[in-house]
């Protein structure tokens, strides 16, 4: 029996955490405009990669929930308070720091399971499979590019003073 | 109509670059003009311009941040070369990332990691969104603010330090306007009082400071505006903006200008760029390896030779995403910040020409005929805009724009009212209502989406909005949009 369905329900299940944690990021750093904004976009890929692995999961026998509650678990309007309070000072650029090779490190371990699956798909001829890996994957490279340049833009500011 | 002309001129202006996904949209504008070949030839060309003719040569001589010449910061040989040019160590320019830009300098401020800021001839505290979130940054005990202008501006009143400045006609420089021409403008009179020219209190800053390049000399190497001028057209050669035939003497002899690329092989300068179809996208020429149009993120040298980009355009987009703000229940209207003909930024100048400022001497909000029907609004009542951000008072005028949709000119600040805010009075500076979100790729911030209510303010001193006729919006047309 082929391990496909364990593939796409560990798919889904970080689609999820991703799409939790950019909107996480997203509330944590409120007052850092392009972090709030930018995050809150690219987090609606893995949205829509949920609903998709849901999709493609029916076909393959496995019931994944397609919109499931994307709050993070911890209470993010005490978050975004926070971030709003802390806008003045300097400690958040270490803790966006952090998020920020959070994220990444969560888009590298996406992009190598959607690798996964691409091969799979290929190898088993799964053409809807292998259309729905060439449409999500770039999607988790750039999540992860977009980290990484932001990492890259703000260190020395952060590190340097 | 596009895909049967014969001649295509595209020109694109802030409509474009301050709205949203503002990058993707004006690449697509390019996008259009090179499959139809509409690029090289009579007739044919993109003119992506700029909003003043300074803010084209501050580009390509990198006072606007970028380096010099359109070098590219990620390309460590354009970096080697451009230290060569200034004998510094490349290490002396910064070049880690892309160069930082004003909205994130402003964030960094707000945090306390830039402590000295210096604005030299713009007005933040009424031409940035969110001016409350502005004046209060600026207004910071731990901020040190240098504000050098030619006037008492907005943000002058809220500077440690203001130094006054010359303006054009009171000192000698040149001027390059959005068709490359480059005019030399020469001085006429003395500045007044105790104005310098900018570049001398720059240079003056440098000397005090004891800048100095690798053999100990005093940096910058250049004195004046005509050795400035020199040293720029010799760091400039070989890049696309080539000045290296370009001097003040040989534009003393041409009052019309020349255009770049002025060289030795171009000793006339060149008319047309493109007509061999070939740009200078090759990774070892471009300015920038160019950006993700949606996160901004920027593409890597391997990325970006991965392309194969030999002297070809290279067709750029982005996908659709919502808008981050949108009209709602609460704020039904979508408010769009612009101009008008009479004024210039933020009046600085304009305000104080007599003739400009009796033609448009307060702020009007413009509103559809059907919507200020179903408002009970008439044309000259007074009405409060408001948005998540702020409010503010205005005359409305009726007509000439779109349902569901407000515009309000950016032009007024508080230097002839209140002083650098509003005080306790009511607002009237549109970027009280604007959002502190910016184009992720370019950095522009974006004035054209914000979602705003109108409400109609009793007072007993209806009458027509004062502001004249402006390109476009007529007062009292009640008759919809053109």
């Amino acid at each position: 029996m082929s391990k496909l369905p364990l593939i796409l329900r560990e798919l889904h299940r970080s689609e999820i955490g991703m799409a939790r944690d950019l909107l996480a990021l997203a509330d944590r750093h409120r007052v850092d405009h392009e972090i709030f904004h930018v995050a809150r976009d690219v987090a609606t890929w893995s949205q829509t990669h949920v609903r998709r692995l849901a999709e493609a999961g029916a076909a393959h026998g496995l019931r994944l929930n397609p919109q499931p509650r994307w709050e993070p678990l911890r209470a993010p309007v005490l978050a975004r308070r926070a971030s709003s309070l802390l806008g003045r000072r300097r400690e958040p650029g270490l803790l966006l720091l952090a998020d920020l090779r959070r994220i990444h490190q969560e888009a590298a371990g996406l992009s190598l399971d959607w690798e996964l699956l691409g091969q799979a798909a290929q190898a088993m001829k799964q053409r809807p499979l292998l259309e729905l890996v060439q449409a999500c994957h770039p999607q988790v490279l750039r999540q992860m590019r977009w980290a990484n340049a932001q990492l890259k833009v703000i260190s020395p500011q952060v590190i340097a003073q | 109509m596009l895909g049967e002309a014969q001649r295509l001129l595209s020109t694109v202006l802030q409509g474009f670059y301050q709205s949203h996904q503002a990058t993707a949209a004006a690449v697509q504008v390019n996008n259009l003009n090179l499959l139809r070949g509409m690029l090289g030839r009579p007739g044919c060309g993109i003119l992506q311009m700029n909003g003043q003719p300074t803010a084209q040569n501050t580009r390509e001589c990198g006072a606007d941040g970028d380096l010099t010449g359109f070098r590219n910061w990620n390309n460590d040989a354009h970096v080697a070369d451009l230290a060569r040019h200034w004998n510094v160590d490349p290490m002396q320019i910064p070049h880690m990332a892309p160069p930082t830009h004003a909205m994130q300098m402003f964030r960094y401020a707000e945090q306390g990691s830039i402590q000295l800021l210096w604005v030299s001839g713009t007005n933040p505290a009424v031409s940035m969104p969110e001016l409350s979130r502005i004046r209060s940054i600026l207004s910071q005990e731990r901020l040190f603010l240098v504000v050098q202008d030619i006037f008492l501006t907005e943000t002058a009143q809220l500077a440690d330090v203001v130094l006054p400045a010359a303006t054009w006609g009171e000192k000698s420089g040149a001027f390059t306007n959005a068709d490359r021409t480059v005019h030399l403008s020469e001085k006429a009179v003395d500045p007044p009082g105790a104005a310098r020219p900018d570049l001398e209190i720059f240079l003056d800053y440098a000397r005090r400071m004891g800048f100095r390049d690798k053999d100990g000399q005093p940096f910058p190497q250049w004195h004046d505006a005509e050795s400035a001028f020199d040293a720029w057209a010799a760091c400039s050669a070989g890049r696309p903006c080539d000045y290296s035939g370009l001097s003040h003497a040989a534009l003393q002899k041409a009052p019309s200008g020349i255009q770049w690329p002025c060289n030795a092989e171009h000793p006339d300068g060149t008319e047309r760029l493109y007509t061999d179809g070939r740009f200078w996208s090759a990774p070892d020429d471009c300015e920038s390896y160019g950006r993700d149009l949606l996160t901004g993120a920027p593409l890597e040298e391997t990325e970006y030779r991965a392309l194969n980009p030999q002297a070809k355009a290279v067709l750029k987009a982005a996908e659709y995403v919502p808008a981050h703000e949108r009209p709602d229940d609460e704020h039904p209207f979508a408010l769009i910040t612009g101009r008008t003909i009479y004024h210039f930024h933020t009046r600085t100048k304009t305000g104080r020409a007599p003739q400009l400022q009796a033609a448009a001497p307060e702020v009007w909000v413009q509103c559809a005929a059907a919507d200020a029907r179903r408002l009970g609004i008439a044309e000259g009542d007074l009405a409060e805009v408001t948005t998540p951000r702020g409010a503010i008072r205005a005359r409305v005028r009726i007509g000439g724009i779109r349902e569901g949709c407000l515009f309000v000119p950016f032009h007024y600040g508080y230097w002839d009212t209140t002083g650098s805010g509003p005080g306790d009075q009511h607002g009237r500076a549109a970027n009280e209502l604007t959002m502190t979100d910016w184009d992720p790729a370019s950095k522009q911030p974006l004035f054209k989406t914000a979602a705003a209510r109108l409400t109609r303010v009793v007072d007993d001193d209806a009458r027509n909005a004062p502001a004249d006729a402006s390109a476009g919006t007529r007062s009292g047309d009640a008759g919809g949009a053109p």
